[in-house]
């Protein structure tokens, strides 16, 4: 199933993330570039947007594999851009002391779990390929987060030198929402139609 | 009344029908809810900005408020003019088949990409009369021309961001192209940036006007006194400007046939050089940094 992913605009995306982040760790410059490092997670974001893309659906809607299995399946190729991060802020932790590895690495958990959520979600609404769409949104939101810092400041989204465990709590909760919101778009449809019919009643029901 | 008609020269059908295309293309423009988002974003943002105009004296000019409409409708717009481009591709069919060719369409798209500059416009116009009413002072250092120069600045970048992603649209048809060419763009923005670390020098000017939106004052800490970069906003403007007539003709190369392909490389080539050559006059004046 890994095959049918969109490998040109996971790989593409993910290649220009990692272009960013080689060249924010290789820059010689004092401070942290934390700045570009996270124009890389917005490529990043990119490509996991469109892990979900779907371009032979009407093939695919005739094989006997369930929505959840699919997804599950192609959820993997989100490890590429987690690892990309990963890797590149591990480098960015060689090269500038007192990088602030944990928050990063969640904040990046965060973003690409958020990304996959928004194609998740926009596959359930009947859109075959997601990509383009939740790639665009998202990408002009994180971009417009990053640049004009907007309030409240009390819990910063992109944090600079203050505010990482707030930050960090805060990504670590969308990272969960946002696999939840995964998860429940790929519940079976048969499951999802049973549950309608009988609700909380039936799962009481099953207990006893 | 034969004669009347004779003498009344009928409009040519290439220009009716761009001015048809263009006008459906500015309608489709107008419609784009990406658009309509960053007009919103700029309205809030300018807010913003110009309640803290008074505050800012000494420390930023209302000059550098010119990457409000870069950001809101030139680096939102890439989503835009690729958007209207791509889209364009379904119909590619029924529209063969019509007088219209493909150079024609991308030319009425490039003309609706002057939407977000008209607004931009306002924009401008809306700093201006902030400035008036609220009687907030002006530092001497940057001239009313210069000024009026990096404004205008923002305004050409609100109308280069979707003619990027028009060109984007048109030569690479790779899935998440908007997207890296957004980040493409930010990141050559930000990196001119750094240029304003370095101590002043021409190659520091050169790194820092070759972006096609940049900041213009300046501070070396957070409790420095601001300072002006080195350049020529004038000469900046008219390098941004041909820019955004490079991204248009190189727009139009992909669909355009032998002869007036041959005409769009030598009209590339001569903006090319006339933008170098803009870049250089915008660079030559004296790198030295002037307090704000």
């Amino acid at each position: 199933m890994l095959r049918a992913v969109d490998w040109r605009a996971v790989l593409g995306a993910s290649a220009v993330g990692a272009t960013i982040l080689v060249l924010c760790a290789a820059w010689p410059t004092s401070g942290l570039p934390l700045t570009y490092a996270r124009l890389a997670l917005i490529a990043l974001a990119g490509a996991a947007a469109f892990v979900l893309d779907e371009p032979a659906a009407s093939a695919v809607a005739a094989v006997p594999v369930t929505r959840g299995r699919r997804t599950a399946a192609r959820s993997v190729a989100v490890g590429i851009p987690l690892g990309v991060w990963a890797t590149g802020v591990g480098a960015l932790a060689l090269r500038h002391l007192g990088t602030p590895v944990r928050g990063l690495l969640v904040e990046g958990l965060g973003v690409l779990v958020l990304a996959l959520a928004g194609a998740a979600t926009s596959r359930l609404a009947g859109r075959d390929e997601p990509g383009e769409l939740v790639a665009s949104i998202l990408g002009a939101i994180l971009l417009a987060v990053l640049l004009f810092d907007p309030p409240p400041h009390s819990v910063p989204l992109f944090p600079v030198e203050a505010g990482w465990a707030a930050s960090t709590l805060l990504w670590a909760g969308v990272a969960a929402v946002a696999g939840i919101v995964v998860t429940a778009t790929c519940v079976d449809l048969r499951l999802r139609s049973w549950w309608k019919l009988h609700g909380a009643a039936g799962w009481a029901m099953l207990g006893a | 009344m034969t004669a009347g008609l004779r003498e009344r020269p009928a409009p040519p059908v290439a220009s009716v029908a761009l001015r048809s295309l263009a006008a459906l293309e500015v309608r489709r423009y107008l419609r784009s809810p990406l658009f309509l988002i960053g007009v919103g974003l700029l309205v809030w943002t300018t807010v913003v900005a110009i309640g803290d105009f008074g505050q800012n004296v000494g420390v930023t000019d209302p000059g550098d408020q010119d990457f409000l409409p870069a950001f809101c409708l030139g680096l939102l717009g890439v989503f835009v003019g690729h958007q209207l481009t791509r889209s364009l591709d379904a119909s590619e069919e029924a529209i063969g088949a019509s007088p219209s060719d493909g150079v024609r369409r991308t030319a009425a798209l490039c003309l609706a990409c002057l939407v977000p500059g008209v607004v931009a416009l306002a924009w401008v116009g809306w700093i201006y009369a902030a400035l008036a009413v609220g009687n907030i002072p002006l530092s001497a250092t940057i001239g009313a021309g210069a000024r009026a120069a990096m404004l205008l600045s923002g305004v050409v970048a609100a109308v280069g961001g979707p003619l990027f992603g028009v060109l984007v649209a048109r030569w690479v048809r790779f899935p998440g192209s908007p997207l890296v060419a957004v980040v493409v763009l930010a990141g050559w923005v930000l990196v001119s940036t750094v240029a304003l670390a370095l101590p002043p020098s021409r190659a520091g000017t050169l790194l820092h006007l070759s972006a096609p939106l940049t900041a213009w004052s300046s501070a070396d800490g957070p409790r420095s006194p601001a300072w002006v970069a080195g350049g020529s906003p004038g000469w900046y403007l008219g390098y941004v400007l041909l820019l955004c007539g490079l991204a248009a003709t190189a727009a139009l190369l992909p669909s355009a046939t032998t002869p007036r392909r041959g005409r769009l490389l030598r009209l590339l080539a001569l903006l090319g050089v006339a933008a170098l050559a803009c870049l250089t006059l915008a660079v030559l004046p004296d790198p030295v940094r002037i307090p704000l």
